[in-house]
């Protein structure tokens, strides 16, 4: 059973939310509601919070050993370094927000928000670190609403799996630059997306806001052959006895 | 707990088949809808939520489904009267974004064979996920006609910006326990949701299209 050795506010307003936590080399950083990012050691003493300015931090994504990055409502991709305590911009600020980020090696995936009541538009984005001027990849055709969740396959990198408010998971070959030949697979929860990912290599998860777990076999079924079956675990709040499901 | 009765949410929907029925009977068939304001709930940070509950009764009787199938789905769907196509339907379609379109405006929602619905987006492409209506998936054991009533009951609630939704939850054809019973279940399903439970609740209504709302709570 796992003990806890420690708590800590970490100094924020009462009723701020803390949306995410990373682990950064030895220390760890948390954005939260009051629009500032905190960066504090294992042992919950701040190290230093930074507040850029109108940001509306919404992602924060460890990147590498000393690098973490940030997004936000003013569709800014920043890049942190926990040794220089200062933010690189990535990417070039553009009028949509951004409510998801997903990072691996030197490609950085962002999902945009949608505030439209109905279907709205919204693009799974690509860059490349290298050159960050324009998108490499701009898929906007496969939601309709807000992106929560962004992944890329844990072994098959040009694999990228997206989760939105519209209720859909799509999979990208982001090898493929037009859209109608990326997307892969579509899974289809029929409720708003909270979080998505691959569990293994062959097998993504979905959790939804309405507190659904379901497993999706990935792979094709051979010709002939009885698909395997999604496996829906249902609501999870009377199973596991809580009220809200949080995390991935 | 709850915070409302049957008995109270009863006398409402009286009145309001009354009025939408008799009083004041229009043209059309008119939709019943649930609005809920909520309250000490800030959408930029709280859950912003979203989901899709099962009523026991269809909503919308008129929707149009089209079953996109195997041949063993195919042959249900024709058994049952609903219209259907195949792979190779969709194969016709040749990733032709103003056919897939029509094709897409051409029904309410679609149903796929579990066979199928991994090839749909190299079929057609993202066309159906942007019209908003990328198909349930049924597998052969499932009952086909229940999972297209499955379909048709099913209701979407969408929590945006703003601090009030409207949902539609029936019409004014439907029995007043049938109503009741819709109203009842998506109060339920919606205040689960909530961070607080009723204490995010800040009013509830019901509204015919053409009626006076008829407040709950």
């Amino acid at each position: 059973m796992a003990q806890q050795v420690g708590a800590s506010s970490l100094g924020t307003p009462p009723d701020t939310y803390l949306y995410a936590l990373a682990r950064v080399g030895g220390c760890l950083a948390t954005i939260g509601s009051d629009d500032a990012l905190r960066l504090f050691d294992p042992a919950l003493k701040p190290i230093t919070t930074a507040q850029p300015r109108n940001a509306g931090l919404s992602c924060l994504r460890a990147f590498s050993t000393n690098t973490f990055a940030t997004a936000g409502r003013d569709g800014i991709i920043r890049l942190w370094d926990t040794r220089a305590k200062q933010a690189a911009q990535l990417s070039e600020p553009q009028p949509r927000s951004i409510s998801a980020l997903a990072c691996h090696e030197h490609l950085f995936a962002a999902g945009t928000e949608s505030n439209k009541e109905g279907l709205g538009d919204v693009s799974v984005l690509l860059y490349d670190t290298r050159n960050t001027a324009v998108p490499l990849r701009d898929y906007a055709e496969s939601h309709t609403d807000t992106i929560t969740q962004l992944a890329f396959h844990p072994s098959q990198t040009n694999v990228l799996l997206s989760g939105s408010t519209d209720g859909l998971v799509s999979i990208f070959d982001i090898n493929q630059a037009e859209e109608e030949d990326a997307l892969q697979q579509v899974l289809n929860p029929r409720s708003a997306v909270h979080c998505a990912g691959f569990l293994t290599i062959d097998q993504a998860y979905v959790l939804t806001t309405d507190e659904q777990l379901i497993i999706y076999p990935l792979q094709e079924p051979a010709e002939g052959v009885e698909p395997a079956p999604a496996v829906d675990f249902g609501d999870l709040r009377p199973k596991l006895n809580c009220i809200l499901m949080a995390s991935q | 707990m709850s915070k409302i009765t049957v008995a109270g949410v009863r006398t409402n929907v009286q009145q309001l088949l009354q009025y939408s029925q008799e009083e004041k009977k229009r043209n059309f068939l008119e939709t019943v809808e649930l609005q809920i304001g909520l309250k000490n709930y800030d959408p930029q940070r709280d859950k912003r939520f979203s989901g899709t509950v099962k009523l026991p009764r269809v909503p919308r009787p008129g929707m149009s489904i089209c079953i996109l199938g195997d041949q063993h789905d195919i042959d249900r769907a024709k058994h049952g009267g609903v219209d259907a196509m195949s792979s190779e339907d969709l194969k016709k379609l040749n990733k032709n974004k103003k056919l897939i379109k029509k094709l897409a405006r051409k029904y309410d929602a679609f149903v796929a064979s579990d066979s199928l619905i991994k090839q749909i987006p190299r079929l057609l492409g993202p066309g159906l996920s942007k019209a908003g209506k990328f198909p349930t998936p049924v597998s052969h054991n499932e009952d086909l006609s229940a999972k297209i009533t499955e379909v048709k009951s099913t209701i979407k609630f969408q929590l945006k910006k703003v601090l009030c939704m409207g949902v539609a939850v029936g019409n004014v054809d439907m029995s007043e326990d049938e109503l009741i019973g819709n109203i009842m279940l998506s109060i339920n399903y919606l205040v689960s949701l909530l961070k607080k439970g009723w204490q995010n609740v800040g009013s509830l209504t019901i509204k015919a299209s053409m009626s006076p709302p008829k407040r709950l709570y």
